[in-house]
């Protein structure tokens, strides 16, 4: 396997709450490889999108990076001050938002957008890397000069991946970067973004919930819940053999041409991150609990070549 | 047969600019849309289509939150436009709503229980305060809520999916005959995806109400209904019995999303295979021909000139694609025909 680009360890980030301490994620350790796509899974509130945030350094109060390091090639992204985290963003670390239809500004010509952002970094484009750039994801260099506004959201969201491969970075970050999309331009999109993935032999984490996409598009799959990382694996070990009861479930509920009148839901509801359970977070709501689930914290340990689970289950069969 | 709700030919149009800035625009949002709903045979129908097809659209109009510009609603064969007071009343109380945001619906200032007491005392559902409660709890109960576990709390004190569940029991106390859910299940999560239209699929099937569910989602469009419509730019592409549509879709816009999908399955090719349809390159809007046929890889000159009308692609589907033209045209209202179950007698 490739040389590891970004080595989380320990990873917490804590919301102060009146009610109290929301751990959003919490004591997460991941290692990404060079030139891998990476995509990140877990129900809404389970961390997947703060912890890109706090690689990008955007957590917002009352949030806050409680702990833990981000290593990327020798340097800590956690510990960068200021200067230090502008001079990353973008050049180092991209990101392609969720919606690009609000990311853009509307009163600048495509191409002045991105101009500005490279000029920033002091590596400003002539027209020639302009129109590459924008070939690139897709589009016709005269796209340079039309408005936000005259481009469909395909299209705008072909321009914030522009954006964010402009300075060639290593780690891109992307969050449902097309879910306001039809399923075709999904395709076509999810298409060039994997092509200029390859040829920048750039890190990709993908961050959503559409586990079709994710089957696709990811070669590993990491699956969080409750601001925890509880299985990492292959794509096809997460899909063929997950050993996660949480992953397990998660496959199982997948609605597919298969199954009519099918339906498999995940029992119980989601766990409430300022008063969660104790023991294992999933303990409440799984099938194959064991009396210590409920007081016994498992941890993620490998439960295959290269795939790990945080599961007593697994605890057990080992000792 | 009795018809309960009726849509005749309705079309639908949003005018923008024409002040002081740009020339006026008109935007058909929908166009041609025609479906019956009968009210002794329950029907689970899907209309699918992006964000832009109309949809949500056609679920306004249906709900008599919109006005149509063209054509007619029909409630037991009344125009909405039309009805009384009383017609009115019996229509809300027959014709229920689910949307797709389940935190809006609610007043945060308000205990859930405000939610579900407001239907029983304006329809007049209960003789006493007992029997309303009893009401409640059967609703509740009958979407897999615990009442003492959701009662007296307020809305931030639930989950999504929590709530959505409250507003479908919302919709049950009526006992209504129609269930129109406009996207119910994009704002939950995965896992409780299922349960949620579990719920819906067991009303239909248990308490006999209908439902229309308008949905992006062809994948659970598919797990619960019978037929189903595809909407393209407010026009129907293709409409029929799901298992048919889904499985040999005709038009090639059918074809294309189905081929789309990304199959929750690793090493399918979804990320390798060339998409065959052009993309659109900028927001056109086809005047006059069929409007997908810019991105269309099958498109000829005559889908600019003029658009498709629905051919009968078989005894229980049509498509709007001039790829069918040998097939005999749907006149009208006849789309109603093909959304009924066990469609049209064969010509």
């Amino acid at each position: 396997m490739a040389s590891p680009l970004l080595e989380i360890r320990d990873l917490r980030v804590h919301f102060e709450t009146r009610r109290g301490v929301a751990r959003a994620v919490n004591e997460v350790d991941l290692t990404l490889y060079s030139g891998e796509r990476f995509g990140l899974v877990g129900e809404s509130g389970s961390g997947k999108t703060t912890l890109i945030l706090a690689l990008l350094r955007m957590i917002k109060k009352p949030g806050f990076i409680a702990g833990g390091k981000a290593l990327m090639e020798g340097t800590d992204l956690l510990a960068l001050d200021p200067e230090q985290v502008r001079q990353t963003r973008l050049a180092r670390v991209a990101m392609i938002p969720q919606g690009a239809m609000n990311s853009l500004n509307p009163v600048l010509r495509i191409g002045e957008q991105l101009a500005l952002t490279m000029r920033e970094h002091g590596q400003p484009p002539g027209e020639g890397r302009l129109a590459e750039l924008l070939q690139a994801v897709g589009l016709k260099p005269e796209v340079a000069r039309r408005y936000p506004h005259e481009l469909s959201g395909g299209m705008k969201q072909r321009v914030c991946i522009a954006q964010a491969i402009s300075l060639k970075p290593r780690l891109i970050l992307a969050d449902e970067p097309t879910s306001a999309l039809d399923v075709v331009v999904q395709r076509q999109i999810m298409q060039t973004l994997r092509s200029l993935q390859e040829g920048l032999d750039a890190t990709v984490l993908l961050v959503g919930h559409d586990m079709g996409l994710m089957a696709q598009f990811a070669q590993r799959l990491g699956i969080m819940y409750g601001g925890k990382l509880v299985e990492v694996g292959t794509v096809e070990q997460i899909f063929r053999s997950p050993q996660h009861p949480y992953t397990q479930l998660l496959i199982a509920s997948i609605p597919s041409f298969e199954k009519k009148g099918e339906f498999k839901g995940i029992p119980g509801v989601g766990l409430s991150l300022l008063n969660p359970p104790g023991g294992c977070l999933f303990h409440p709501r799984c099938p194959k609990a064991l009396p210590r689930c409920a007081s016994q914290e498992p941890q993620l340990r490998e439960v295959a070549p290269q795939q790990l689970a945080s599961c007593l289950l697994h605890e057990e069969a080992q000792a | 047969m009795s018809v309960l709700l009726e849509a005749r030919q309705v079309r639908k149009v949003f005018h923008s600019g024409g002040g002081m800035w740009g020339v006026p625009h008109e935007n058909v949002a929908v166009d041609g849309f025609s479906l019956r709903l009968d009210d002794e045979v329950p029907a689970f129908i899907t209309i699918a289509g992006e964000s832009g097809s109309g949809k949500t659209t056609v679920a306004r109009l249906l709900l008599g939150f919109a006005e149509p510009s063209g054509g007619q609603v029909l409630y037991r064969g009344r125009d909405l436009r039309e009805l009384d007071r009383e017609g009115q009343r019996q229509f809300r109380h027959e014709v229920q709503a689910i949307f797709q945001d389940p935190f809006e619906v609610y007043n945060p200032f308000y205990k859930v229980d405000h939610i579900l007491e407001t239907p029983i005392s304006r329809f007049g559902l209960a003789s006493s305060a007992a029997q309303g409660r009893q009401l409640i709890v059967e609703a509740l109960e009958t979407v897999g809520l615990r009442p003492e576990e959701t009662l007296g709390r307020y809305p931030h004190q639930l989950s999504g999916g929590q709530r959505q569940r409250i507003t479908i029991a919302r919709a049950l106390l009526l006992k209504p005959r129609l269930i129109i859910a406009d996207e119910p299940v994009s704002m939950v999560d995965a896992s409780l995806r299922a349960t949620i239209l579990e719920s819906l699929h067991r009303l239909h099937r248990e308490f006999g109400i209908s439902f229309l569910y308008i949905t992006h989602d062809l994948t659970t469009a598919y797990q619960v209904s019978q037929r189903l419509v595809i909407l393209y730019h407010g026009t129907v592409a293709e409409a029929g019995e799901v298992e048919q549509v889904i499985k040999n879709p005709k038009h090639p816009y059918t074809q294309e999303l189905i081929r789309s999908i990304p199959v929750p399955d690793p090493g399918q090719g979804w990320i390798e295979e060339p998409v065959a349809e052009k993309e659109e390159t900028e927001e056109s809007l086809v005047a006059a021909g069929c409007r997908y046929a810019p991105r269309c890889p099958h498109a000829q000159p005559r889908c600019l000139q003029a658009l498709p009308p629905l051919y009968r692609t078989g005894p229980e589907r049509a498509a709007a694609c001039y790829l069918y033209d040998s097939a005999p045209q749907l006149a009208g209202e006849e789309l109603s025909q093909v959304l009924e179950q066990g469609g049209a007698p064969h010509p």
